[in-house]
């Protein structure tokens, strides 16, 4: 068995993680007001952003030499990386230059992908996350389920059970006394942390603001605290000018976790005295994409989590069955173009189509085409069995001809009634599907 | 070697001519009364869970009794010249995180309101001084009920140059846990704005 089947096997058999998943998306996605509510600014402002985000992605290069300059300019130095052992050794370099063995992290799913914690840790400085959830899963030895809310798959029963395990807090599943004790816990490594490393949800070319997005206020206080702050910022995250950045700021809570707008909002743009600010442009395939155009929308992307709140495959097998840092539709899109590991070109097929990511993504990003497309680009023609290609043509003419399609569905219902029994179990269909005995009359005989 | 990493990412994403970004924005919420606008911030603003007080002028020091000692009150250095009658210790670029987490209320004066999400807008115009709204367990922010904008969409082009700012909507919170809202993360755990009328 697969790497990829095993993990949807392990997932779909934990009826506990579903719920666990189920509950925190669906909350998410039924929280989003204006999407709901108002129904016509929510497509406005789609529209707006999807043209900021591809005309900012068309013109790349331009926007970031803009940023280069901007920051640069406000005293805040620039380094660039093309791979992720590049902007890792940056980041070292600049620890090991001041002797900086503790620093605190914001969260930030870029420094994920790159494995920076891990490769931090083997030269000997030790990253803390700060975010609850991150600190969480840091703790449990895991990696993030989920771009927004990392911990989304762990119940508060399994938050109790680790932080009795760790830390031998007695037994509690009440989210106010784990919350508090992960406050006083990172409370002091926030007052005498050397550094702060984040990414950025946002840069913009005009002046070059580092935006920062967030609820808890960790990272505030990592960049905020330390008199050094590390940005590792991927080179897509450029937008042009504040105009633009209101729009992307509107469409980014609600999407996100439901909020009509962040708890907090930071602009960081120029250094104070005795305090330092590096920028780490990352591209780490970035620009391979760029050039890729079927898939350079791909860089549109906000990191918002929409696509994997509203699917119902990630629903069900989770985040981590995807196998990188980012999960769902946007993930089983970026894994096989960025990672490129074997296996992943099957990563397009975990999805139903059903296009509830595209209906969702803030930036209308064309998702469930996408999939569509990346699947037709894997399989050759040779790769397909003749039996299988027959099929899809039959299939494809009866669709196409609606009278041939209701005869044919007709004799196929009368077949069905045959088989005995309920729920019945076909080859083909995993153990967790089961054909239902169709009903007496077809839905042509009742309209 | 780091500048030719540099030019060979931006060689990459090279085009012949930058289109310029241009479109324009749905109208942001521009001809309110300005008793709207402080009725839907004092509603947004509640809903996250911030307390609201109003006062005159004159009477701001007389609000703030209940947030003693003065001891425990660190201000930040704009509030001499805006409200000079209120006391407590004034911040210091010197003051370390750690000497900050000493005091249990730090009151700064917000330079906006936004009346859609009820955010209070903080510009720093002295290094560190956003530690003030961060390290102490109560924020207040004073805020000035003549200085509420619309949105966000207003404010954007209204930041002047060379600063750092800081959106500021209720007091710091987490939903990492089973989506269940905690207020009181790793920011302040109460947020008190004190609307003040001329």
């Amino acid at each position: 068995m697969s790497h990829l089947k095993s993990k949807i096997h392990e997932a779909l058999a934990n009826k506990q993680l579903q719920q666990n998943y189920y509950k925190a998306t669906n909350s998410a996605v039924a929280k989003n007001r204006i999407r709901s509510q108002e129904p016509e600014r929510w497509q406005t402002l789609r529209e707006l952003a999807f043209q900021i985000r591809k005309n900012t992605i068309d013109n790349l290069a331009f926007y970031l030499e803009k940023a280069e300059a901007a920051l640069n300019k406000n005293q805040i130095k620039t380094h660039w990386a093309a791979s992720a052992s590049d902007a890792n050794e940056i980041c070292f370099q600049l620890l090991q230059k001041k002797g900086i063995k503790r620093v605190v992290k914001a969260k930030s799913m870029l420094t994920e992908e790159l494995e920076l914690n891990e490769y931090l840790q083997q030269r000997g400085i030790v990253a803390i996350e700060t975010d609850l959830g991150e600190f969480i899963i840091q703790e449990a030895g895991e990696k993030p389920s989920h771009i927004t809310a990392p911990a989304i798959h762990k119940s508060a029963a399994d938050i109790a059970r680790l932080f009795e395990d760790k830390f031998g807090l007695p037994y509690t599943e009440d989210e106010h006394i784990l919350t508090e004790f992960a406050r006083q816990k990172l409370r002091d490594d926030f007052l005498q942390a050397e550094a702060g490393i984040s990414g950025a949800n946002f840069l913009v070319a005009e002046d070059g603001a580092i935006c920062l997005v967030e609820n808890e206020g960790n990272i505030r206080l990592s960049v905020s605290a330390p008199p050094l702050h590390i940005a590792l910022i991927g080179i897509e995250k450029v937008v042009p000018h504040h105009r633009s950045l209101a729009v992307l700021l509107e469409l980014l809570a609600p999407s996100a976790t439901g909020q009509d707008f962040p708890g907090y909002f930071s602009m960081i743009r120029n250094a104070e005295p005795n305090r330092e600010i590096h920028v780490i442009f990352v591209d780490n395939g970035r620009s391979e994409l760029w050039q890729n155009h079927d898939f350079r929308a791909l860089l549109h992307c906000i990191r918002c989590g929409a696509c994997m709140n509203n699917c119902p495959v990630y629903q069900h097998v989770g985040g981590h069955s995807y196998g990188w840092t980012y999960p769902g539709p946007i993930g089983a899109l970026l894994t096989p173009l960025m990672r490129k590991a074997p296996g992943d070109e099957l990563l397009p097929f975990m999805s139903t189509l059903c296009g509830a990511c595209t209906d969702a993504c803030p930036v209308k990003i064309p998702l469930h085409h996408l999939l569509l497309k990346m699947r037709h680009q894997s399989q050759s023609p040779q790769t397909k069995p003749r039996l299988f290609s027959f099929a899809m043509k039959v299939f494809s003419k009866t669709m196409g001809h609606p009278n041939f399609y209701s005869f044919i569905s007709r004799i196929a219902h009368l077949f069905l009634k045959l088989i005995p029994g309920q729920n019945i179990h076909l080859p083909g269909l995993n153990k967790y599907r089961h054909f239902p005995k169709p009903a007496k009359k077809t839905f042509r005989d009742m309209i | 070697m780091k500048n030719s990493t540099r030019d060979a990412i931006l060689q990459k994403l090279k085009v012949k001519s930058a289109d310029k970004v241009t479109f324009s924005m749905p109208d942001p919420m521009r001809a309110i009364p300005r008793e709207e606008l402080i009725a839907r911030f004092t509603d947004a603003a509640e809903k996250l869970n911030a307390t609201i007080l109003k006062c005159h002028l004159p009477d701001i020091s007389e609000i703030l009794k209940d947030y003693q000692p003065l001891g425990k009150r660190v201000l930040s250095p704009e509030l001499q010249r805006l409200y000079p009658t209120i006391s407590g210790t004034f911040f210091s670029p010197d003051f370390s995180p750690k000497e900050l987490s000493a005091f249990s209320f730090g009151i700064n004066a917000p330079q906006y309101g936004l009346a859609q999400t009820g955010s209070i807008v903080e510009f720093y115009h002295f290094p560190k001084e956003r530690l003030i709204s961060l390290i102490p367990e109560t924020h207040i922010a004073i805020l000035n009920a003549e200085s509420i904008l619309a949105d966000h969409h207003q404010l954007f082009p209204l930041i002047p140059n060379g600063i750092n700012l800081t959106l500021i909507s209720g007091a710091s919170r987490t939903a990492d846990i089973e989506k269940r809202i905690v207020i009181g993360a790793h920011g302040p755990k109460k947020l008190i704005i004190i609307l003040v009328f001329p």
